[in-house]
């Protein structure tokens, strides 16, 4: 077993899964309370992997540390309106999130890759608790569907099963390029030109890091 | 070997553009992507009574022109694309850009001289109107044609339509003099200006070409 | 050295995976959004038989106000697993005249990114800066939003309301959605308010329809008179005051014009430009100034006079007033047509040359024009809706029919007169829907409506209960409640005192968008106590609420049978499951109503069970011969149980699961099969015997009762007959140095009114103009797609100049339904919203003047850099920090 991959898949998933509910989830205190303070996001799986994504680490311990210093409703409010303005949208968010803004006919939500990622889920057993409401390809339902996927791998690893893992593998990769790896650096850069703190920024940041590193399948320093 | 064609009479068509977003919409075309545009051609200019204060029009006129891709016989695109991404079918003489192979070097493009060839930038490509080939293959019509709102589009093998319409005339404004046969029979509009002696404009936005 | 830098070599620390993994709940745990399903996935999806990769075809509504009722085309969706994926139109069967496919246009064939679209309201959300009582109310329109629950939104609503009501009553909500609820566009928060006691509306006239109801009402004794499709293939010149079709009316509307034409109809279009329908169909163009056809038509009566073209013997025997010798009894002689056209009385002949100083037509054409349609035997004589949008807009339609009778004929194949354009369009009823939003006629109508006539008040009786009745005109709506008064000193009772502290947006409505004076309207929205938006987009109306619900739409909501023109019903399928968190109308209204006591049967009158049933039950087709009609579609009683509803099975046409699969049907019709109607046929065989519904059971062209009811509301005065009258503020004679141009507004086929703006494939094939003439263009040194600024009195827009040979001199025009998109640091609004310019100029019988509103176009010399709107510049407020 290679307790390198193990670890790299390992932290992952753990990362993903973290991103994707920080996307996905609107703010809350309970959520953001561990975060705040010091030192959470620089022991990130993955830190040092990139210089970008201690650049995304140092913003989010910016943020931290602002964040520590009040009350976490007060925290939860504020991210809870650059949440909603960036990710969500009166009418049309300033960043959307979703795979097919991008890769269908703009700015449309539900399309083939909406069907496509459905059916990535429905194949490992899980579906959207909003499904036909909301689209399925928003970016942190998809970061935390990566996350079971690189854990399953790692179970698959562990197990001694390799022709699993590595379809697994295969899989993950499949679907970060198709359904990510084209549109994550435009949403990135929408993220950054429309935050108005560094919270946000830096998570798309990571999450961009992120993607690129698993569709390269790099391995960790 | 057949050569399908498109008929369009500009003597009818009111710009409407269902033939251009049916087409965008149908095959989730991006934004600066078109396979089939309209152009507007006007001329014309006014004299001003000075007695009267009132200005006559003198000569205004204004149509529209739709164009997808002629599928021409003698295809520019084809003759000049380095990396032989373009072929023309010999059942049916459409003319095809391969993505898979397209370089995007801009060369179709510019050497067409109707513009058909349309960069999907985010692929890198060049792409273009097919004349729906699979639904022509099933017997449907082209998207484009089937939708018209004025019935000013017509489809089928060039020597058909040529009988049913007589030979139209591509040389009209705002296209350009005939240089590859174009699979198209125009009817040019009752103000039509023949190529080279045109003395009006397109007045369409580039951002709507 | 740091931590993190010693662990490098030996991989990641434990710790950081446990810090990490807690917040998690352990790893690799199902956390946000993703549940467990059955690896087959889920089973209740909203209708797709078929297994991932197989979908199924419904039928789609495309039901927006396509510009008053004139068309509605089929469209289908395949839909994957709840995805619509791909969208056609009906290409199948015959294509004839008769029988035409009902072919979507660009903005039907753009529904599914309209329906899909990003610009969606998604949740109930309110205003981060709100608070009871509106908070910092300068806000709206560019704060933050915050998303809430809907609990937590009916309880403001609630609360809110329940304050209006409390202080002042439901006199005290605007509601810009039509007050009794129609039947294709029903929201049921309209019942709630008529329950409470009635809102105040702005619904009084229209806004569509122009001066014309009251003019043909009195001066023919009908209404919607018009000649069908068929029909207008009989006549020989087409004489068109504002035509465009092809962008007003959709669908086959321009190819029947052009069916006409090859059937050997001349086509002569009279209109400020020569349109896109005109470069298709128009064999002649004849450019005019924007509202000066009165002029026009009086000038080319003086022809017809004076060289005895004119019809005598029609006149005689049809008509009252045309001359001193047929002047109703009582009625002074010289208050005749004639006489005032030759000026006889007034001094001033309306000779081509006085024509021609006003309207911009030269003599020669006006001349000519008259000897045409006069030597013309028939003539099917229209005009647009838009022609008498004009400040007493009543002269036109009264000119207009009077050159009809005096070229004669009305009443006889091939001679119609109308502003419908075709029977089938509006008012002609081949094939109708059941009526599902009030087949039980239970919905509440509004106790604040006046007595009316026709869309108007009626000033026979609106003084009997003064003070029980509240109704505002459209364009002066928004200034009144500002004022705090609105009408007109001469009024019975004087001005009617309006104080609003609440508005509601909803009701398919985009009043502060659609409406004249818009600056005022985001005025008026910024200074009230409360703003209610519901919209499923989020459009300029609810972006300046304090708070939105979104609603669900045609493609999401329960399935029914639906009609708005009258040659087609069309099943509305589900599409797609309700978009994020959208309710339906109903369930919104029931909530409220909740919240506030009102009992939820005057709210919700019929069960969705119910509506499709009537829908279906209600639907009839015209059979055999003009006005006899037969139900549509087949009914069992083993269905009428399924519903469970009350009724009875009848025979149709259709079976309910023919006309599912189908989607739709269209009335059949060949050359003589009896279903056309000759309008006024009756009438001209039996003059004596069959007169028209008018006071003196003639053609009125000395209409008393018009003039009279109009000039009661004390928006314009007008005389009897057709007169034409300048006006000081707007129109031609209006213009100043400061503007110099006048502005006119057609319509678009990037938009359906407001509807399908934010759509990029449309944004891309119509940019949203500034049209301008090339000699008012190089007056300013203005190029083809210069940045210009457009300014009136009352706002200004940021555009891009279409510089066109084909538009007359002197006149500018802008289409409607942009979302006004006011940059806050200049107030231009950058999207071009026509509204912005318009004056709030109320005229006649409540109509608005959108033509004529004097301008001024600049070239753009600012800072502000306008993108093509097909780049959809987000433009999002930030909050203020």
């Amino acid at each position: 077993m290679d307790d390198q991959r193990t670890q790299f898949l390992e932290g992952t998933a753990i990362a993903l899964a973290v991103f994707g509910i920080l996307l996905y989830e609107e703010p809350s205190a309970e959520r953001l309370g561990s975060l705040a303070g010091e030192g959470f996001f620089s022991e990130m799986p993955l830190a040092g992997a990139t210089p970008r994504i201690d650049e995304g680490i140092g913003l989010l311990e910016e943020w931290a540390a602002q964040a520590g210093a009040k009350a976490p409703q007060e925290t939860a409010a504020g991210l809870s309106a650059e949440w909603f303005r960036l990710f969500v949208g009166a009418g049309e968010p300033a960043a959307p999130p979703w795979a097919s803004y991008y890769l269908e006919r703009d700015p449309v939500l539900f399309s083939k890759s909406t069907l496509g990622v459905r059916q990535h889920y429905a194949a490992h057993g899980l579906e959207l608790e909003r499904k036909y409401h909301e689209p399925d390809d928003h970016l942190g339902l998809m970061l935390q569907f990566l996350s079971v996927v690189a854990a399953k791998e790692n179970e698959a690893l562990c197990a001694g099963a390799g022709e699993g893992a590595a379809a697994l593998k295969d899989e993950r990769q499949g679907f970060v390029s198709t359904y990510i790896l084209p549109w994550v650096g435009t949403w990135q850069q929408r993220v950054d030109a429309s935050s108005t703190g560094p919270f946000y920024r830096g998570l798309a940041i990571l999450v961009s890091e992120m993607v690129a590193l698993i569709a390269a399948d790099a391995e960790m320093p | 070997m057949a050569q399908y064609g498109f008929y369009f009479d500009s003597d009818k068509c009111t710009g409407c553009k269902s033939c251009q977003v049916a087409c965008k919409e149908t095959f989730g075309l991006p934004v600066d992507t078109l396979w089939r545009k309209v152009y507007n051609y006007q001329g014309g200019s006014w004299k001003l009574d000075e007695a009267t204060g009132v200005y006559e029009p003198d000569g205004v006129f204004g149509y529209f022109v739709s164009m997808a891709c002629n599928h021409c016989e003698m295809p520019a695109c084809y003759a000049v694309c380095p990396v032989a991404a373009i072929s023309k079918d010999e059942d049916t003489g459409i003319v095809t850009i391969d993505e898979e192979l397209c370089i995007g070097c801009v060369s179709c493009r510019t050497a067409c001289p109707y513009d058909a060839p349309s960069l999907w930038e985010e692929k890198g490509i060049f792409t273009k109107c097919d004349m729906c080939a699979a639904l022509v293959e099933d017997g449907d019509m082209p998207i484009c044609v089937a939708g018209c709102n004025m019935r000013a589009l017509d489809f089928g093998e060039l020597v058909d339509l040529q009988g049913k319409y007589g030979k139209g005339d591509v040389e009209t404004e705002p296209l350009p003099l005939d240089s590859t046969t174009p699979s198209l029979v125009l009817n040019p509009h009752r103000d039509a200006q023949k190529t080279g002696t045109g003395t009006g404009s397109v007045v369409s936005f580039p951002e709507e070409l | 050295m740091n931590q993190r830098e010693t662990e490098k070599g030996s991989g990641i620390s434990r710790r950081s995976f446990v810090k990490w993994s807690v917040l998690v709940g352990g790893t690799a745990a199902l956390s946000s959004g993703l549940v467990g399903c059955g690896l087959q996935g889920s089973k209740d999806d909203p209708g797709t038989p078929g297994g991932q990769g197989e979908g199924v075809w419904k039928t789609a509504a495309c039901m927006n106000n396509c510009s008053c009722g004139s068309s509605r085309c089929l469209l289908k969706a395949y839909v994957v697993d709840g995805v619509p994926v791909r969208l056609i139109t009906d290409h199948t069967g015959e294509d004839t005249p008769e029988n035409p496919q009902k072919r979507a246009c660009a903005r039907g064939r753009a529904q599914i990114s309209n329906m899909l679209s990003a610009d969606r309201v998604k949740y109930p959300m309110k205003r981060k800066n709100w608070a009871p009582g509106g908070g910092d109310k300068s806000l709206r329109g560019k704060d933050e939003w915050v998303r809430i629950s809907w609990d937590e939104a009916y309880d403001i609503i609630g609360s809110e309301m329940q304050k209006v009501l409390d202080e002042c009553g439901t006199r005290g909500i605007l509601s810009t959605g039509y007050a009794d609820i129609g039947v294709t566009y029903f929201d049921q928060f309209e019942c709630l308010l008529n329950a409470l006691g009635g809102a105040f509306h702005n619904d009084w006239a229209t806004v569509s329809l122009g001066s014309w109801p009251l003019v043909e009402l009195f001066m023919t004794g009908g209404f919607l008179a018009a000649p069908d499709s068929l029909a207008i293939q009989e006549s020989e010149l087409h004489l068109m005051f504002g035509n465009n079709w092809m962008a007003n009316k959709g669908g086959n509307t321009a190819w029947q014009l052009h069916n006409a034409k090859a059937a050997g109809g001349k086509i002569v279009i009279i209109d400020p430009w020569l349109n896109q329908t005109a470069q298709g169909v128009a064999d002649e163009w004849i450019p005019i100034r924007p509202g000066t056809d009165t002029a026009l038509v009086l000038g080319m009566a003086y022809h017809m006079i004076t060289n005895n073209l004119h019809d005598q013997a029609y006149l005689d025997t049809y008509c009252i007033g045309f001359d001193a010798d047929h002047m109703p009894e009582g009625m002074p002689a010289e208050g005749n047509f004639k006489d005032y056209v030759l000026g006889t009385h007034d001094k001033e002949p309306k000779t081509p040359e006085w024509a021609a100083r006003i309207c911009g037509v030269p003599t020669a054409r006006i001349e000519s024009l008259a000897a045409e349609v006069a030597a013309c035997k028939k003539v099917n004589f229209f005009a647009g809706q838009s022609t008498t949008k004009i400040p007493a807009g009543e002269m036109f339609g009264q000119v207009f029919y009077t050159l009809a009778f005096m070229s004669g004929g009305i009443g006889t194949p091939g001679n119609y007169v109308s502003w419908v354009g075709l029977h089938e369009g509006m008012g002609g009823t081949f094939v109708t829907a059941g009526n599902a939003s009030n087949a039980k006629g239970l919905n509440p109508v509004n106790p604040l409506r006046p007595p009316g006539v026709v869309t108007s008040p009626n000033p026979a009786e609106w003084a009997d209960n003064w003070d029980d009745w509240d109704q505002m005109e459209y364009s002066e709506s928004w200034r009144s409640a500002l004022d705090g008064e609105y009408g007109r000193d001469m009024w019975p009772k004087g001005k009617k005192p309006v104080d609003i502290r609440m508005i509601y947006t909803g009701g398919y409505q985009n009043a502060l968008n659609s409406v004249p004076n818009a600056n005022a309207a985001i005025e008026l929205w910024r200074s009230v106590d409360f703003v209610l938006g519901v919209n499923p987009f989020f459009c300029a109306s609810v972006r300046y609420a304090d708070l939105v619900l979104p609603v669900q739409t045609w493609w999401e909501k329960f399935e029914v049978l639906w009609s708005n023109n009258g040659d087609s019903v069309y099943w509305a399928d589900k599409v797609i499951a309700p978009y994020f968190e959208s309710h339906t109308e109903s369930e919104i209204a029931l909530a409220i109503a909740d919240k506030l006591g009102v009992d939820p049967g005057l709210v919700d009158t019929m069960t969705e069970e119910e509506r499709r049933f009537a829908s279906l039950q209600g639907a009839q087709y015209m059979k055999e011969s003009y006005g006899n009609y037969a139900p549509l579609i087949t009914i069992t009683q083993e269905e009428i149980d399924e519903l469970g509803v009350e009724g009875e099975p009848q025979e149709g046409l259709m079976t309910i699961a023919e006309i599912k699969e189908q989607g739709f049907y269209k009335v059949q019709r060949s050359k003589g099969d009896g279903l056309s109607n000759l309008p006024f046929a009756a009438f001209y065989n039996d003059p004596e015997g069959a007169p028209v519904a008018t006071t003196t059971g003639k053609f009125e062209i000395f209409c008393p009762t018009l003039s009279l009811i109009v000039n009661s509301y004390g928006f314009s005065e007008i005389a009897p007959i057709g007169m034409w009258q300048a006006n000081p503020e707007q129109g031609q004679g209006a213009q100043t140095e400061e503007y110099p141009l006048l502005l006119w507004t057609p319509h678009s086929l990037r938009r359906a009114h407001t509807v399908l703006d934010s759509v990029t494939s449309l944004r891309e094939a119509f940019p949203q103009e500034c049209f301008m003439s090339m000699v008012d263009a190089e007056a300013r040194g203005i190029k083809n797609g210069d940045t210009v600024l457009m300014s009136s009195p009352y706002g200004q827009v940021l555009r891009p100049a279409k510089v066109m040979p084909t538009v007359v001199p002197g006149a500018v025009a802008l289409q409607d339904g942009a979302w006004t998109n006011i940059d806050e640091g200049t107030g231009i609004d950058l999207a071009g919203n026509p509204n912005i310019l318009q004056a709030p100029k109320a005229s006649g019988q409540g109509s608005q003047s959108w033509t004529g509103t004097i301008c001024q176009v600049e070239k753009y010399t600012g800072s502000i850099k306008l993108e093509p709107d097909k780049k959809r510049a987000l433009v999002l407020p930030k909050g203020i920090e």
